[in-house]
């Protein structure tokens, strides 16, 4: 018995979701916010995240769920790569804000081929519905300016893997970012209001809300609401 | 007596091998034996072997071999350490102080194996031996940002009121203390750990959870059972559990039935434990025996069955998940957390924190674990003797409809309904606070059985994937208005089951579309023998 209600399409065995995260690891991420320095409360809540999809994988023979995690600062440091959530090591979900620059480019290039090897992995299930599975989901946590070449072709390849249920939905996230560097953001986003600037002491809360609005099978654009101020 | 094992210290504690937890128990444990001077004697390499090799200990072999007093301890300690006169030179010495350290204050930092304490106490003989200093500033750096909040961590499990406190002397025997205090080591040996704190907080009380026992009535295999049938003087009931169609590719059943009687009375109960929860299937079986059970033992002292007796029966019920819960949690490398775990694939530490947050719901997106609904209750002959008079009682979902006549079509009507397409549930019977709430206001109802009459209870499992009644689908399924029942067979109600669950393969096989009884399936048919006697009823 699911105890989940979903509205939107829904993530079972069958129809998995593939989830995306990638994490600004860079030395800025150090920073204290009311909440702690903020790459303690990303390891933190992304820790939390990723046991939560692993209890909700319970009494299924499949994985309703397919991840991919990695850090990035001056390069990019895959911690999962089309992984069921329950074989992500916690231990290695560690965000030290020791990883340097912020080579945003590279970081993308990584998400697009981790998220065509997950749907590629999608694919050889025996009965696999894309058509009925919930969009696959990239989010992108930054804090700092964009430290390296032009994102715009490599968000774009991003967005533009095709996926026969709907399309990809990239989600931008800055961490208290500077109004300045903030279009970026806005450029990675499968579309503008795709993109927040968070405050950064509501980091954890943000993935925090990430796990419950996978849940719910509600879009992204519902979880952007709560924190567009 | 010089160092044991090869050196083998060029490891760094640290992220992404090590978690913060384990960092922050290192730090603590390093604190216990930052001021004993005495040597370490073992090396980080004996230690790292350990944890690698087919002998590498779990928690209750470390605390084994610290009450080996007598002698070395026999099964999964390394040679090179149980060797006879390095056993007696460590007695009272810092490894041991190290060891018992760690295996005691290990549940406060979230670390429950054997191989994670090997790991720690390597960086603490890394820190205490003959290491480059390299690896010994590296690990005193982790210490120094660590100890702090280490240390407060384990204050406030101290005020938590849930653990026992002891003086580190009581852990230790006097005599050896005053070793210790007289012993100057070797300078070569084991220098002492720099910087120490300037103003070191007061040595802190070694914690010991309180064990919890395990509870009363714990589930064993036998019953385990996936059908039954019930036959007294006026009373049949037939009830069974299935995994569902192949199909739905359940993993397990987490439906469970179970009845049991006591003279006239015939106690039933159905749970249907929720896929997402942690010890599901251990859950739905507890709680039908230990309902049933609960409610044959209150009615001992009552006369008759009422909601509030049925509300008490549930209530026990609850705290006997509670108790449970406890159990486990104070008993993190207890064997039975294997027959809870079922066929759940989370980490072993990921189901202590779930359990855990039943507890303390610190994390409001994780659902309790151990949750199932239930629908359960008794059934007796009227007192006017013209039927069956039924005391029913739901948490959560599952419903109960009565066919009114067996012999003609149509007659269906719904006592307890659901709504087929909800797939979320608003209550279910679970330990912690959630459980609690769900108890509040469970529903209860008091039906009667007439002659020629039938109460069906089921799960959820039979709604989905269709509009109509559940009785009508096994009716068409079974091709009977009696939906298959005999009461010369008495696993009637696992066939009407298992019929189900084919039709729903067969179903799926043409259009995938179709998702009839996609889960586990549960049953429980209770019919009158009156009206066998009266020319109705089943026969």
């Amino acid at each position: 018995m699911p105890v989940q209600k979903l509205t939107n399409k829904k993530a079972t065995a069958r129809s998995p979701q593939v989830v995306t995260l990638i994490v600004d690891d860079s030395g800025s991420m150090s920073a204290t916010t009311a909440e702690g320095p903020k790459n303690e409360q990303a390891t933190s809540a992304t820790k939390q995240l990723v046991m939560t999809m692993q209890s909700w994988n319970q009494g299924s023979t499949g994985s309703r769920y397919i991840l991919n995690i990695a850090k990035f600062g001056s390069s990019t440091i895959p911690i999962a790569e089309a992984s069921k959530p329950e074989a992500v090591s916690l231990n290695n979900l560690v965000f030290a804000a020791d990883s340097g620059g912020t080579e945003m480019p590279e970081a993308l290039a990584w998400a697009s081929q981790a998220l065509q090897k997950a749907l590629s992995e999608c694919r050889k299930i025996p009965g696999y519905a894309e058509e009925g599975s919930p969009n696959p989901l990239v989010l992108f946590f930054s804090d700092g300016e964009n430290t390296g070449g032009d994102v715009g072709p490599v968000a774009k390849a991003l967005k533009s893997i095709p996926f026969s249920g709907g399309a990809v939905d990239v989600v931008a996230v800055g961490i208290g970012m500077d109004q300045k560097d903030f279009p970026v953001m806005e450029g990675i986003a499968s579309r503008p209001d795709l993109s927040v600037n968070i405050d950064p002491k509501d980091l954890a809360e943000f993935i925090a809300d990430v796990g419950a609005t996978l849940q719910k099978g509600e879009s992204p654009e519902t979880l952007i609401k709560k924190y567009d101020s | 007596m010089g160092n044991i094992g090869g050196m083998g210290g060029m490891f760094k504690i640290g992220p992404p091998e090590d978690s913060e937890c384990l960092l922050d128990l290192f730090a603590f444990v390093l604190y216990r034996v930052r001021d004993d001077q005495s040597p370490f004697i073992v090396q980080p390499g004996t230690l790292l072997v350990w944890k690698d090799s087919g002998l590498a200990p779990g928690i209750e072999d470390l605390k084994a071999g610290l009450q080996c007093k007598a002698g070395p301890p026999q099964t999964r300690w390394p040679a090179l350490i149980v060797e006879k006169d390095t056993w007696r030179e460590l007695q009272g010495g810092p490894f041991l102080k190290a060891v018992q350290a760690s295996i005691e204050a290990a549940p406060y930092f979230g670390v429950y194996t054997g191989k994670e304490i090997c790991r720690l106490l390597a960086a603490v003989a890394q820190t205490k031996g003959s290491a480059e200093p390299e690896f010994k500033d590296h690990n005193l750096r982790v210490y120094k940002e660590r100890i702090e909040g280490a240390l407060k961590t384990y204050t406030q499990a101290q005020h938590q009121g849930a653990v026992e406190t002891f003086q580190a002397n009581q852990r230790f025997p006097p005599e050896a203390q005053s070793q210790q205090a007289v012993s100057a080591p070797p300078q070569s040996q084991a220098p002492p750990v720099q910087p120490k704190p300037t103003s070191p907080p007061p040595a802190p009380p070694i914690l010991i959870r309180p064990r919890v026992e395990r509870p009363q009535l714990w589930p064993t295999e036998r019953d385990q059972f996936t059908r039954g049938f019930i036959s007294t003087e006026l009373i049949s009931l037939w009830h069974a559990s299935h995994v569902g169609p192949s199909y739905a590719e359940k993993g397990e059943n987490q439906d469970a039935t179970f009845a049991c009687t006591d003279g006239s009375r015939v106690f039933f109960a159905l749970a249907d434990g929720v896929s997402t929860s942690y010890g599901a299937r251990f859950s739905a079986v507890a709680i039908v025996n230990i309902f049933c059970s609960t409610l044959q033992e209150l009615l001992k002292s009552a006369t008759e069955p009422t909601p509030s007796l049925l509300k008490e029966a549930a209530n026990k019920t609850r705290i006997w998940l509670d108790d449970t819960l406890s159990f486990l949690v104070t008993n993190p490398n207890a064997s039975e957390w294997a027959q809870v775990r079922g066929a759940s694939n989370i980490n072993d530490d990921v189901a202590l924190h779930l359990c855990e947050n039943t507890q303390t719901l610190a994390n409001r997106f994780w659902g309790p674990v151990m949750a199932a609904t239930l629908v359960g209750g008794v059934v007796q002959p009227s007192a006017n003797g013209r039927g069956l008079e039924v005391f029913a009682l739901r948490v959560g979902d599952g419903l109960i409809e009565r066919i009114e006549n067996l012999d003609t079509e149509g007659g269906i009507s719904s006592l307890l309904a659901m709504d087929s397409q909800e797939t979320e549930i608003s209550a279910s019977l679970s330990p912690g606070r959630l459980g609690e709430n769900s108890l509040v206001s469970p529903e209860t109802i008091l039906p009667s059985i007439g002659a020629g009459e039938l109460l069906l209870v089921s799960s959820d499992g039979l709604t989905r994937g269709h509009n109509g009644s559940v009785s009508q689908k096994l009716r068409e399924i079974t091709g009977s208005s009696r939906i298959g029942l005999h009461n010369d067979d008495q696993s009637a109600a696992l066939t009407i089951l298992q019929k189900a669950a084919d039709q729903a393969d067969d179903s799926f096989k043409e259009n995938q579309q179709i998702h009839l009884f996609n889960d586990n399936l549960s049953l429980i048919v209770i019919t009158s023998k009156l009206g066998k006697r009266r020319g109705g009823g089943v026969g």
